[in-house]
């Protein structure tokens, strides 16, 4: 709960927002227009304000179209290549983001909190 | 030099109030602005109250990267456009900004983009993105100069033809802990008060310094065709800019005003001094008011009569220039210019500096502005009759 909100808090307040206008499930480009310096300064915030090593890609499914394109070219199937490169991701939340590529830019503020749950744990 | 250009529109955000009615109610009842600063009681300082960038243009991210002076100076602009009576997203129009230092930037580990905190266009980025402005453009970091220039620059553009429509001036803002102690080491602030209103005397023989105050002043120029064809409200007409470097000094200025007195003097061929009001630049420091008052004398030794609004607002900075033609522009209006404040004992009897509030109506204002690094710009205003 401390990690969802403060990872609600430094969104709003980078995009200068009301935190009650940020769910788990917003997306931050489709949703709230995130530009490019946006995502940079969220990778920051989250990197100082928790304390966990940020890697921008992983974070922001940077990579997620080119993992995809390389796993079908190597016959490996796409889930299992995405689950190897995000590890933060549930399976279950994994193919939704597949099924939702389609649509636009993915991430949503619960990918940011999964990532920093899952940095928190390693960390510990 | 094929077209005249006019100003149509003003906006300013100034410790006195942010429009022409309260301006001029404050300078009426002589209600003083100047406050002991936070920092250190023993320097008086000129604040905005309760200035919230938001009051003007709701959320805005970006506000992130900008400092508060630059924060000023964008609130400034929407209220010149507003003044104007010109919708956002002016596609062609020019933007000139006089700008100073981010003193409060810093290296920061929880800011990725902390280098547009000390980037001076990054406010021209802001305004390009919110305002719509897309033409030429350019910011000025000349000390004090700067807002003046920056307005200078836009006349020239739209008179040579390049562009027919500009806006033009600046923003900034001091009084954070960095900026108080920079002037204090450097010297130039006024100290020996007993009440911060009385701080900033120009051309006072007790004069020590000035007041450090803070505000944004934006213009919107235009060539006296496009003004026309929209039926514009024209406040005043730009007759001439010049400005030049003394190169004597990185504080002070040249104690002759040799170079002072040739931008000084390009700006006022062909006027009228007769009727010519002079915006001094009027600090309150020693060096600059005497060498002023000789530069007056010599280049203007008709003048009607000599402002010195930094004795209502405080010094800012680089907008002082810009934020004083908005002052002198709302008190032609009205026929009515305020006495200098603290001016007692004038450090040159024979100039006509206003001891006492005055009903009059120039017929031209001339802005002068003298900044560290020996910068001097002026520019030359005709009032619209």
């Amino acid at each position: 709960m401390h990690t969802t909100q403060a990872i609600i808090t430094l969104v709003s307040e980078i995009l200068d927002l009301e935190p009650t206008e940020i769910q788990i499930k917003t997306y931050l480009i489709r949703d709230l227009h995130a530009e490019s310096i946006d995502l940079l300064e969220i990778g920051i915030a989250i990197q100082h304000r928790l304390g966990i090593a940020v890697d921008d890609d992983q974070l922001f499914l940077k990579d997620m179209r080119m993992i995809i394109s390389r796993a079908e070219k190597d016959g490996i199937l796409p889930l299992d290549a995405l689950h190897v490169s995000y590890p933060h991701l549930s399976l279950e939340r994994l193919q939704d983001i597949v099924h939702d590529l389609v649509l636009g830019p993915v991430v949503q503020v619960q990918d940011l909190i999964a990532y920093a749950h899952y940095a928190l744990k390693v960390q510990s | 030099m094929n077209h005249r250009v006019v100003i149509t529109g003003h906006g300013f955000v100034l410790p006195l109030g942010i429009s022409p009615e309260n301006v001029l109610f404050t300078l009426q009842t002589k209600n003083t602005p100047f406050v002991p600063s936070i920092h250190d009681p023993h320097v008086a300082v000129c604040p905005v109250p309760d200035f919230d960038l938001k009051d003007y243009i709701g959320r805005f991210k970006h506000a992130r990267y900008l400092s508060r002076g630059q924060q000023l100076g964008l609130a400034a602009a929407i209220l010149a456009l507003n003044d104007a009576g010109l919708e956002q997203k002016q596609e062609h129009c020019g933007l000139f900004l006089g700008l100073g230092p981010n003193l409060e930037a810093r290296p920061r580990q929880d800011k990725a983009l902390w280098l547009l905190d000390f980037l001076p266009n990054t406010l021209a980025a802001c305004m390009a993105e919110f305002l719509g402005v897309h033409g030429e453009n350019l910011t000025i970091s000349t000390a004090c100069a700067a807002s003046t220039q920056a307005l200078g620059q836009a006349y020239l553009a739209i008179a040579q033809g390049r562009l027919s429509l500009a806006l033009a001036g600046g923003g900034d803002s001091r009084l954070c802990l960095e900026g108080l102690v920079a002037y204090k080491q450097a010297g130039v602030l006024a100290t020996d008060f007993t009440h911060a209103h009385q701080a900033c005397r120009p051309f006072d023989q007790s004069r020590s310094g000035f007041a450090i105050g803070e505000g944004g002043a934006m213009f919107v120029l235009e060539s006296l065709d496009h003004a026309l064809k929209r039926q514009a409200n024209i406040l005043g007409e730009i007759m001439g800019t010049a400005s030049s470097l003394d190169g004597k000094s990185l504080t002070s200025p040249d104690p002759q005003g040799r170079a002072a007195c040739q931008a000084v003097s390009t700006c006022l061929k062909n006027l009228d001094q007769e009727e010519l009001c002079i915006l001094a630049h009027g600090t309150g420091t020693i060096i600059n008011d005497e060498v002023e008052s000789q530069i007056i004398k010599n280049m203007a030794p008709q003048v009607h009569s000599i402002c010195a609004f930094k004795s209502h607002i405080g010094h800012l900075a680089s907008a002082c220039g810009a934020a004083e033609l908005a002052l002198g522009l709302v008190c032609a209006k009205h026929n009515w210019f305020p006495a200098i404040n603290n001016l007692t004992r004038p450090c040159d009897p024979d100039l006509p500096f206003l001891l006492e509030s005055k009903t009059f109506s120039p017929k031209t204002l001339l802005v002068q502005s003298f900044g560290f690094g020996g910068q001097n710009a002026c520019l030359a205003v005709r009032l619209w009759t």
